[in-house]
């Protein structure tokens, strides 16, 4: 009885061993090689289009490369009116979605937890009924708002607000999920901090993932959106580069491209904004958001 | 008694004693009718009771007994439905929870992921707009305080539980509020960090001299650290007193079953002031009520149970439980009773599952009620 158990406990320990090794190169099952081929697979899905475009976009006479195509865009003014009425957009719609979503979802985890399914249901609804019926349901419902908003792109934020809602709810509510909203709360009212110091120090740092998901998310959303903005006829970076794609073939590509950069860019550039806020700027920030809170 | 611990622990304390510097001397707590609903649960019922300066009082009872609702309204995080909440003679029950300088800790994760150990102990003194370098004094000595000089950068995700509760306590601590409210603040962790943060927190409430409530559920914890215990049960309070007054003269069969472990036996009055218990005859002014045949529930601590190896035994050893100095005894009696047992271990003396013993009630009976069914 005595050999067998130590010879099992011997075998099961080389085993053990054996596997121990073995799953340093097999994560779930999958062998190094195969996840080599995976990770290759996704990259050329991705890159073979992009580098494609560079390509074709860089080709002049001849199989010559030439930028003229570039050179086309930048040269016409469409391209930065375009850019600059859907950047107004992006801000506007950034601005809105933030400061709407942000308050309601740590209220109603705060206060009215039973509302979320609610809430969450009712920021689903754009998914379900075609933008088509939104745009019109908004234009009849702010219908009386004065020309300046009805006339001008800021009619597209409101809606882009709406549209974009079971994208920017659910990051945000995420990332308010992650942390215990409640006891937090509690914890900085009883160190005497009031609600707006409460909501600057420690709510807004602690849910800064989840809202500048929100903000990519909504920012994406404006400089892809089409339907809507053709169907109201604003001329926004997307408008302009189907109209440019209906006609001008090689400098739509390049177009593609340069909003592929400035997309990227973008990107880049808010989250080192956002990574280095959180290690140094974050203190001096919330010091004056403090004072100016106290001051209110 | 609670002086003299005071002083032992002053005088283990070497160097300044950090609570010196800006302690208030602890102040009186008195809770007035306190009463809260949720719907039809009445959380509180009319609870009354006045805690002394610099006293430790626990909160005991088990879920639902209303003592969570009383340390948050306390704190201000419960509204009342009615009753006063008064600290130095003053009433407090309208006061919000930012203004009414009470430390609180919480059960886990009460600390901000954002800052780091240093920024949050400092997070309450920031509020009150302290020069800075007072706050790093004040940030410095609570680290000390705490034993987590070396963490004072980490952010709290880097941290043990302990270690966070520790931190949590510093925070509390930093702002000197009149009151230290503690919610659980053990219930997370494992059983050996308990038991040292636990009588950390009573090194530091004896330092400061703060009055503080505890709130737990945990008997063994209650009886440690407090100077004097509410066993609260449905709202209300059940008993107040020191933990050897609770213990050893539980006002009420439910204090009794909660705080330490019970015998729930069966009984019949044979004559005045005596009953049949197993079949050994018991003598107890707690029979003296009840009439000659009368069925009851009589209630005895394990420690008041002998066992001795005689000739007329009545009950068969079952299990054993070895605690170092006392044994833990499950036995059977001849009619069927389970009955549990702690005595004294003196070597020599061991007793095993299937032994016969004879069992005794020689410690006197908690209570005895008319048996139900």
């Amino acid at each position: 009885m005595a050999t067998i158990t130590t010879s099992l406990q011997g075998s099961l320990q080389g085993s053990s061993e054996k596997s121990v090794k073995a799953v340093h190169g097999r994560v779930l099952g999958v062998g190094r090689r195969y996840r080599t081929v995976v990770l290759v697979l996704t990259a050329l899905f991705f890159l073979v289009p992009v580098v494609a475009s560079l390509r074709y976009s860089v080709v002049g006479n001849n199989n010559s490369i030439s930028f003229s195509s570039y050179g086309a865009i930048f040269s016409d003014p469409q391209f930065f009116s375009s850019l600059f009425t859907s950047f107004k957009i992006a801000i506007g719609t950034v601005a809105i979605t933030v400061f709407l979503v942000t308050p309601t979802v740590v209220w109603a985890r705060l206060r009215r937890p039973d509302l979320m399914s609610a809430l969450e249901s009712v920021a689903l609804l754009p998914l379900i009924v075609p933008s088509v019926v939104v745009t019109l349901g908004i234009l009849s419902a702010f219908a009386s708002l004065p020309n300046i908003i009805m006339g001008s792109p800021v009619i597209l934020a409101l809606e882009y607000v709406v549209l974009a809602l079971p994208y920017t709810f659910r990051s945000i509510d995420a990332g308010a999920g992650a942390i215990d909203i409640r006891t937090l709360v509690e914890a900085s009212r009883s160190l005497g901090g009031g609600w707006i110091a409460t909501l600057m120090r420690v709510i807004i740092p602690n849910l800064k993932s989840g809202i500048l998901s929100a903000v990519f998310l909504s920012t994406a959303f404006v400089f892809g959106e089409f339907a809507v903005a053709s169907l109201m006829s604003f001329s926004t970076f997307p408008v302009w580069l189907v109209q440019v794609g209906q006609d001008r073939a090689s400098e739509s590509v390049a177009l593609s491209v340069v909003a592929l950069l400035l997309t990227w860019g973008g990107l880049v550039a808010v989250s080192i904004a956002g990574l280095r806020s959180t290690r140094r700027r974050s203190a001096v920030i919330e010091d004056e958001l403090f004072a100016f809170g106290e001051q209110l | 008694m609670v002086g003299d611990e005071l002083s032992q622990v002053e005088s283990a304390t070497t160097g300044s004693n950090p609570g010196e510097a800006w302690s208030r001397k602890g102040v009186g707590l008195e809770l007035k009718g306190l009463e809260r609903s949720f719907g039809a649960t009445r959380a509180l019922d009319g609870l009354t009771l006045s805690v002394k300066a610099g006293e430790l009082v626990v909160f005991l009872g088990p879920s639902g007994c209303g003592k969570t609702t009383a340390l948050r309204a306390i704190a201000g995080l419960e509204p009342l439905d009615g009753g006063r909440i008064e600290i130095e003679g003053q009433d407090i029950s309208g006061t919000p929870t930012s203004k009414r300088e009470m430390g609180m800790v919480f059960q886990a994760y009460s600390l901000f992921p954002n800052m780091t150990v240093a920024q949050n102990i400092a997070y309450g003194l920031k509020l009150r707009k302290f020069d800075k370098s007072k706050i790093d004094g004040r940030v410095a000595e609570m680290l000390k305080l705490v034993r987590l000089g070396e963490q004072a950068d980490r952010y709290p995700k880097q941290l043990s539980g302990g270690q966070q509760q520790r931190v949590a306590l510093a925070r509390a601590l930093a702002i000197s509020p009149k009151v230290l409210l503690l919610d659980e603040p053990l219930s997370a962790l494992d059983a050996k960090v308990r038991v040292q943060l636990r009588e950390e927190i009573r090194r530091i409430q004896l330092e400061f001299g703060i009055t503080t409530i505890f709130v737990t559920h945990d008997q063994d914890e209650a009886l440690a650290i407090a100077d004097r215990i509410a066993v609260l049960n449905q709202g209300n309070i059940e008993q107040f007193g020191t933990p050897d007054e609770v213990y050893l003269h539980p006002a009420s069969p439910f204090v009794a079953s909660f705080v330490g472990h019970v015998n729930h036996l069966r009984g019949r009055v044979i004559s005045q002031g005596r009953a049949s218990v197993f079949g050994v005859e018991v003598s107890s002014d707690r029979f003296d009520r009840y009439s000659v045949g009368e069925e009851l529930e009589v209630l005895v601590r394990p420690e008041s149970i002998s066992i001795s190896r005689s000739e007329n035994s009545n009950a068969t050893v079952s299990a054993v439980g070895f605690m170092g100095s006392t044994l833990n005894v499950m036995a059977a009696t001849d009619d069927g009773t389970l009955v549990r047992a702690a005595i004294t271990f003196r070597e020599g003396e061991m007793i095993r599952g299937g032994d016969r013993v004879r069992l005794n009630i020689e410690g006197g009976v908690l209570f005895a009620t008319v048996a139900k069914g």
